[in-house]
C-alpha cells in the first residue's frame, strides 16, 4: 500500500532522515518507534505532504506522492492525526470534527462517519458546541482522532497519541483505535511508549537518529534484547 | 452642551459606527487570518468609491445598485493582488508584507490621482439630501440606509465564516495553518479568498461612504487608520469585537469632533495609545479569529 524508498529529508541544511525504506501493506498496523528527535514526526509530515523530501520515493497504491501538495495526498487516502493534536482551538468540537471531512462530497457517508466517531468517543457528543480549546488534554486527543477519522482515510497516520495523558485516558483512546483497526483501516502508529506501540502493531520499524536501524514483527521486536534495553527499560 | 447637539451626536455616532464596522471587519479578517496589516485597505475603499462615482456619473447607475458591482470588481482585484503579489512574500516577516501593502497603497493613490485628478467629487442622486426628523434630530435617508447595509454585510460575513465549509476553512487556516493543510485546505487559495473578501468589504464601504461624503484619491488613509484602531480596540479577529470597537470609536470620534474639532484625528491616535497601554488585548480580549 505504502512503499518508501531511499527517502532523504532535510530542514534547510540539516538533514533529518537518511535513506529511509519502509513498507506498509493493506490492513496492516505498523509501529514506528524511536527516541525523541529521531525523525518520526518528520517522516509522517513528509508522507502527508507538509514537508518535501530532498530525494527518494514514496509510493501509495502505485502512485508517486513524494512532493505532492497535502490536499492531493489526503484525497488519495492518507490521513494524519498530528502530534500535539493541533486542534482549531477557537472552533467548536463539532466544527473541528467536521473539518476532517473538508474534502469529502459524499454527505450521507459523512453523516454515518460522524455518528460512528461519536459512538467511538461518546464524550465528544456531550461537548459538540464547546470550543475545542476548552477541552481537557484527553478530550482534545479524542477530538483530534475523531477529526482524523472523518477524512475516511485508507491509511491513517497517528502521532504520539499517548503524550502527556493519564494511563486510563490513553487506554480509552487506544481502545477506540483498536475498533478502527478491526474495521480494516491500515494504521501507522508513532508512539514514544514503545510497549504500547508494539502491543498494537503487527510489525514495527525502529528509527534512530534519522535512520531505520531495525524492523520486524512486533512480537519479535518486543523480545529483542536491544529493544528491551533501549526502549522498554527492562 | 445643548441637549440637541448631544442627541444629534448620538445619532451621528450610531450611523458612523455601521460604516466603520464594515471598514474594520475586512481589515480585521486579513490581519487575523493572513497576519498582514493591510495598509492598502483604505486605497481599495477609495477605488470602490470611485467605481460607484463613475457608474453614477457616466451611466446614471444608482449608487446603491452599484454596491454589488463595486464589491465584485474589487473582490477579483483583491484575489489577484494576494495570489500573485502578496503571496510571493507571505512567508516573509510581518514588516515585509507591511511595507508591500504600504507601497501598494501609494501606487493605487498615485494612479487614482493621475487618472481622476485630486478634486473632491460627490455622488449626488436625487434623494441625496432627503431625510427625516426625530424631534429636532436630523436623520439623512442615505446614511440610515448605509448603516443598515453595513450591518447586513457584516452579518452575512459572520454567517459565511461560521456556517459554510469555506468559511470554516478560512478560520481554521487562521488558527493552525499546518492542521488546516492536513485537512486538505489549500492555503494559497484560502489566503487569496480571504484577502478578496477583505478587499470587497472595503470597496462596499467605499461605495456607501461615497453616497454620504465627498470623495478624493487620498480619502482612504484615514479609514485605514480607523480600522487599525478599531481592531486594536475590539481585539483582533472577532466580529463582535470589531462591532463593539466600532461603536466605541464612533462615539469618541463624533464627540471629540463636537468638543475639540481641531483635535479629531489626534484623539483617534490617543485612544490607540491608551488602549495599547491599558489593555493590549482589546475590549473583547480575544486573541484570535472566532
Amino acid at each position: 500500500m505504502l512503499k518508501i524508498t531511499d527517502l532523504n529529508v532535510a530542514y534547510g541544511e540539516v538533514q533529518v532522515l537518511w535513506d529511509v525504506n519502509m513498507e506498509i501493506h493493506e490492513s496492516e498496523v505498523v509501529a514506528l518507534i524511536g527516541a525523541n528527535g529521531a525523525g518520526k514526526s518528520t517522516l509522517l509530515y513528509t508522507i502527508s505532504g507538509l514537508l518535501k523530501p530532498k530525494s527518494g520515493s514514496i509510493q501509495f497504491n502505485g502512485t508517486e506522492i513524494a512532493g505532492l501538495p497535502a490536499d492531493e495526498i489526503l484525497r488519495l487516502g492518507i490521513g494524519q492525526v498530528p502530534q500535539g493534536r493541533h486542534l482549531f482551538a477557537g472552533m467548536t468540537v463539532k466544527e473541528n470534527i467536521m473539518m476532517g471531512a473538508y474534502l469529502r462530497k459524499d454527505k450521507q457517508k459523512v453523516k454515518e462517519d460522524f455518528d460512528f466517531v461519536l459512538d467511538l468517543f461518546p464524550r465528544m457528543g456531550e461537548r459538540l458546541n464547546q470550543p475545542a480549546g476548552s477541552l481537557s488534554g484527553g478530550e482534545q486527543q479524542m477530538c483530534a482522532v475523531a477529526r482524523g477519522l472523518m477524512a475516511a482515510p485508507k491509511l491513517l497516520l497517528v502521532d504520539e497519541l499517548s503524550l502527556g495523558l493519564a494511563p486510563l485516558v490513553v487506554e480509552n483512546i487506544y481502545n477506540a483505535v483498536e475498533k478502527v483497526i478491526q474495521r480494516g483501516m491500515t494504521v501507522l502508529i508513532v508512539e514514544q511508549d514503545v510497549f504500547l506501540a508494539l502491543e498494537q502493531a503487527d510489525r514495527a520499524y525502529v528509527l534512530d537518529v534519522g535512520r531505520i536501524v531495525m524492523s520486524g514483527p512486533a512480537d519479535e521486536l518486543m523480545e529483542n534484547p536491544r529493544i528491551k534495553e533501549a526502549y522498554l527499560g527492562i | 452642551m445643548e441637549s440637541l447637539q448631544f442627541t444629534q451626536g448620538i445619532v451621528n455616532a450610531i450611523l458612523l459606527s455601521g460604516t466603520l464596522a464594515l471598514v474594520a471587519i475586512g481589515f480585521s479578517i486579513v490581519w487575523g487570518i493572513l497576519n498582514i496589516i493591510n495598509l492598502a485597505h483604505g486605497a481599495f475603499l477609495m477605488v470602490g468609491a470611485y467605481i460607484t462615482y463613475w457608474l453614477f456619473t457616466l451611466y446614471g447607475i444608482d449608487p446603491f445598485l452599484s454596491l454589488p458591482i463595486s464589491m465584485a470588481i474589487m473582490f477579483v482585484v483583491g484575489y489577484l493582488v494576494q495570489r500573485y503579489l502578496i503571496n510571493m512574500v507571505i512567508r516573509a516577516p510581518l514588516l515585509v508584507t507591511f511595507l508591500l501593502t504600504f507601497a501598494l497603497e501609494i501606487v493605487i493613490i498615485n494612479l487614482a490621482t493621475f487618472f481622476w485628478k485630486g478634486d473632491l467629487r460627490s455622488v449626488t442622486p436625487d434623494y441625496a439630501g432627503l431625510g427625516f426628523s426625530l424631534g429636532n434630530v436630523q436623520v439623512p435617508y442615505v446614511r440610515l440606509a448605509a448603516f443598515f447595509i453595513s450591518l447586513i454585510l457584516t452579518g452575512l460575513l459572520h454567517v459565511f465564516m461560521t456556517y459554510t465549509k469555506t468559511g470554516n476553512a478560512i478560520r481554521a487556516t487562521g488558527m493552525d495553518i499546518d492542521a488546516a493543510r492536513l485537512q486538505g485546505v489549500r492555503i494559497p487559495q484560502t489566503y487569496a479568498l480571504t484577502y478578496a473578501l477583505g478587499t470587497a468589504l472595503a470597496a462596499g464601504a467605499g461605495t456607501l461612504i461615497s453616497i454620504s461624503f465627498p470623495i478624493d484619491p487620498t480619502m482612504g488613509g484615514a479609514y485605514t487608520l480607523r480600522a487599525f484602531v478599531i481592531c486594536v480596540l475590539g481585539g483582533l479577529g472577532s466580529i463582535p469585537g470589531v462591532m463593539m470597537g466600532s461603536v466605541v470609536f464612533a462615539f469618541i470620534e463624533v464627540f471629540s469632533g463636537i468638543w475639540f474639532p481641531s483635535l479629531k484625528d489626534a484623539i483617534a491616535l490617543l485612544v490607540l495609545v491608551l488602549v495599547l497601554i491599558v489593555r493590549p488585548s482589546g475590549i473583547a480580549g480575544k486573541a484570535f479569529y472566532h
